[in-house]
């Protein structure tokens, strides 16, 4: 939600103008006359605060972290506002900035707006928007130490006193302030592992001529590594059969625990077009593999 | 007014404020009034700039006018001059303060101020009208109206200048 903060600057674009004038009196007559007009256009000066609005550690689960933030347009113009932000590695990724409209913290695709080209709409001079910018993690490991957003003057940045001829409202000048037109706030990330479960393939081929050549007859043993860095109520792993191979049956094993190709009791079954391994509830930093092997028709 | 007095005016210069910055041009242009008359007044603005240097110290430029932004400070020139051949009395050269723009003071020869555009004199001698139905103490903001009475009789050919110090709001 908009907040504006009152504010007494004349705004950018603002026309101000002097005339004095001159009285005499001579005799018994006295006349007055004005002076040439000279005007002022108010340049429009560019600033702009950009802070947390918390103060929570930060950590990055496989659903995304929201970090909410605060962009104050604390120049005296009208002014849009690009968002830059850059985590300090790639172990995560920015999914999206969007404007906090309901204040929330949070990104609520109803409510609030994503800013598809990364810069906020015009704010009115002292008009602060909220922000939420949302992070996926990218790797196995969240490694990342934190989150640098920076905001500059859609109309020009850069050390205070920069001047953009005629860029300002109303055709003014528009001059850089005391931020250069520029706000950045780091925001520190926790290294707490992201939940986010990783599967592995891995495959070897032992020909019936001992060789490792895919060719007919060879029998094809798949690995599968299910890495689950969080915790999981219902983890399930299913991989089809490739085309041009045969399920072998009974091959099917659960960390080296054979299971049976039927829906049945145990976690396991397999048919002629994939496997299904159900996992059930499963603890942080922990290893699935699952087993088995194909003839190649 | 002619281009001769026109130039005059300028080469008065501005003599009762320091300007660092001699170099720089006016901020605002003086041009010179249209009507006729024997006495011409003229009206210029200057933007003044405080800039902190790297060795902690602070000087004073001049930028501008295009480049005013609230918070600059500006003195208000006005400039006279007698063109006619005889000489006149009783000069009174008026300005009211600019709209966006707040009084500060004068570096020499102090106008006399007015808060309501009637009533004029020196600044800690008025009072301004509060909510509750009292007065307080003028304040340099609440000054609305500058003029300065021109003492003795202005000789033909004689000009001069009076400034004002104020701020953009």
């Amino acid at each position: 939600m908009p907040v504006n903060t009152a504010r007494a600057e004349t705004r950018a674009g603002t026309l101000v103008t002097n005339v004095a004038t001159v009285t005499v009196r001579e005799g018994e007559g006295t006349y007055s006359l004005p002076s040439n007009p000279v005007a002022m256009l108010v340049a429009e000066r560019l600033d702009v605060a950009l802070a947390r609005t918390d103060d929570v550690a930060i950590d990055v689960p496989a659903e995304g972290a929201a970090i909410p933030l605060r962009l104050t347009n604390t120049g005296n113009g009208r002014e849009a506002f690009e968002i830059a932000a850059r985590p300090s590695d790639a172990s995560v990724a920015v999914r999206l900035i969007a404007i906090d409209a309901d204040g929330d913290g949070r990104f609520d695709p109803a409510v609030d707006r994503v800013l598809t080209d990364r810069r906020t709409p015009l704010l009115d001079a002292g008009e602060a928007v909220r922000l939420v910018v949302l992070l996926d993690p990218a790797a196995e490991r969240i490694t990342v130490a934190a989150l640098s957003v920076e905001a500059r003057a859609a109309t020009g940045s850069g050390p205070a006193g920069t001047a953009f001829a005629k860029a300002g409202d109303g055709g003014a000048t528009a001059v850089t302030g005391s931020t250069g037109a520029l706000a950045a706030v780091a925001v520190p990330i926790g290294v707490r592992a992201a939940a986010v479960p990783v599967l592995s393939k891995s495959q070897s081929v032992r020909a019936p001529d001992g060789s490792s050549r895919p060719v007919t007859g060879a029998v094809v043993t798949y690995r599968l590594e299910a890495r689950f860095a969080g915790s999981s109520a219902a983890a399930r792993i299913d991989d089809p059969i490739p085309a041009g191979t045969a399920y072998l049956p009974g091959s099917l094993m659960l960390d080296a625990v054979p299971l049976t190709d039927a829906a049945d009791d145990d976690a396991g079954r397999a048919d002629g077009r994939a496997i299904s391994v159900a996992l059930g509830p499963v603890g942080g930093f922990t290893t699935h593999t699952v087993q088995f092997q194909v003839t190649i028709r | 007014m002619t281009t001769r007095s026109l130039a005059a005016v300028f080469a008065a210069g501005v003599a009762c404020i320091a300007m660092p910055a001699p170099a720089a041009e006016p901020a605002t242009a003086a041009r010179p009034a249209t009507s006729e008359g024997p006495l011409t007044v003229t009206t210029r603005m200057m933007v003044e700039r405080r800039v902190a240097a790297s060795d902690g110290s602070t000087r004073t430029t001049v930028v501008p006018a295009a480049r005013a932004v609230p918070g600059d400070r500006i003195t208000v020139v006005v400039a006279y001059r007698n063109t006619g051949s005889a000489a006149l009395g009783n000069v009174v050269l008026a300005n009211p303060v600019p709209r966006n723009v707040a009084y500060r003071g004068a570096a020499a020869e102090a106008p006399e101020v007015s808060v309501d555009g009637k009533t004029y004199g020196a600044l800690a001698d008025l009072r301004v009208a509060t909510p509750d139905g009292g007065t307080r103490a003028a304040g340099a903001a609440d000054v609305t109206h500058v003029r300065w009475r021109l003492p003795g009789t202005l000789a033909a050919g004689q000009g001069g200048e009076r400034a004002f110090q104020a701020v953009l709001k």
